[in-house]
């Protein structure tokens, strides 16, 4: 591709890529600062690449991927799993020797992440049984960025236990003997029903985005289902970079058209990715 | 672009997952870590705790327990373990405790956080016993 014709492939897989890097690194403390500095160096190099021969992008993703990849490697049971994610990412562009192949590239590891994830909830009793979100819902650990707003819905009791809940928690934690247990109660009758209901739902969602993104990504409803997805994965937990990651693979996965504007539902992908880099880097 | 390029991030990832899921299989690994994609699918790894359990024949049973926060050796050295209990990070906690005086002989166990129909429990895990 020449820089007098930037497409519109080669422009969001550019920035996408930057907005990607540029949220993980600057919110990750755990990263060493080097590391930091030239992946950030990589996301802006990427931006610049949006207007710049396609090599461009290719070499600062290549850059990227390599920093992450050492830091994978002196670190391995340490990162969490959106540095592999945003690794591999990187590393698809670098190998990618065309632009418009790219969205293929993006929307094969969109669903394969999807698909790993659906399976290491389905051999995992503790979420099959619903239990694991009872806990979570019952503690604040889902729903926690919704709790303000149950008061102003009415259901402050909803709210008082889930702060109760945290306080048993707390005194369960520095328990002077193993056997101890502490109830732990949540005004909604049948939770663990609820919480099996729920658990299954996002079984079923995951299992969707794997065969939406394996089996027919250019189709419409790949996007829109992200969107929804990652809408409902930061209304649950404060996920901002794995929520800005996600985003901007969607961004790239989705079938480009020379010459239209994209759909609302990139458009959609494309503003979440950047208003959660803002909010993970400044929370 | 060559099909194997397009295909070269899902199959890292899916190598990563494989790799992974038998290191937590075999190893106990936390199924939040190694690239895996398990987070969420289980309690977290801080949510499983290290308890030394004092076996000689003059315990007193109100004291049978010590407490990961309890032990210097166990504090400084039991968030790897955790994470990860394999036999040589539990080796090196229990290597503390001795050199912390603890009485030999102890068992080192790994607890997880369990819940079911509201309440909050520990269930055993791993145990490694130390004669001496």
């Amino acid at each position: 591709m020449s820089r007098s014709e930037p497409s519109w492939d080669r422009v969001r897989v550019s920035l996408a890529l930057a907005v990607a890097l540029t949220a993980y690194a600057l919110s990750t403390a755990a990263l060493p600062g080097g590391v930091r500095v030239v992946v950030v160096a990589c996301a802006l190099a990427s931006v610049v690449g949006a207007w710049r021969p396609w090599a461009w992008t290719r070499a600062s993703a290549a850059l990227a991927a390599l920093a992450l990849a050492v830091v994978a490697a002196l670190a391995w049971d340490e990162l969490a799993n959106h540095h592999f994610v945003l690794t591999l990412f990187a590393l698809g562009v670098a190998v990618d020797d065309d632009a418009r192949t790219s969205p293929r590239m993006a929307a094969a590891l969109l669903g394969t992440l999807m698909a790993v994830a659906t399976a290491q909830k389905l051999v995992s009793p503790v979420f099959v049984s619903g239990d694991y979100f009872a806990y979570l819902l019952s503690t604040g650990g889902l729903g926690g960025p919704l709790l303000e707003g149950l008061d102003a819905l009415g259901l402050e009791a909803w709210s008082q236990a889930v702060h109760a809940n945290e306080q048993r928690v707390l005194e369960f934690a520095v328990a002077a003997e193993p056997g101890a247990r502490v109830d732990l109660p949540f005004p909604l009758a049948n939770l663990g029903t609820w919480a099996f209901a729920f658990s299954a739902f996002v079984l079923a969602f995951e299992a969707w985005l794997a065969c939406v993104y394996l089996r027919a990504p250019r189709h419409r409803a790949a996007a829109v289902s992200l969107l929804v997805f990652v809408l409902g994965l930061v209304l649950m937990r404060e996920e901002w970079v794995f929520g800005a990651t996600l985003c901007a693979m969607g961004v790239v996965a989705a079938p480009g058209a020379p010459g239209r504007p994209p759909t609302w539902e990139v458009r959609g992908l494309a503003g979440l990715a950047v208003v959660f880099a803002g909010l993970a880097v400044v929370s | 672009m060559k099909r194997w390029r397009v295909w070269l991030p899902a199959l890292g990832l899916l190598g990563l997952a494989v790799v992974q899921r038998l290191r937590v299989e075999a190893q106990g690994l936390s199924a939040w870590k190694g690239g895996g994609m398990g987070m969420y699918s289980e309690f977290h790894y801080q949510e499983r705790e290290l308890w030394l359990r004092l076996r000689g024949p003059k315990r007193d049973p109100e004291t049978e327990y010590v407490g990961d926060a309890a032990l210097a050796s166990m504090r400084t050295s039991s968030f790897d373990a955790i994470r990860l209990p394999s036999e040589a990070s539990l080796s090196v906690i229990a290597d503390g405790a001795v050199a912390d005086q603890v009485a030999t002989p102890f068992a080192l166990e790994l607890w997880v956080w369990d819940w079911h129909e509201g309440e909050l429990m520990r269930r055993r895990t791993e145990v490694v016993h130390v004669e001496e």
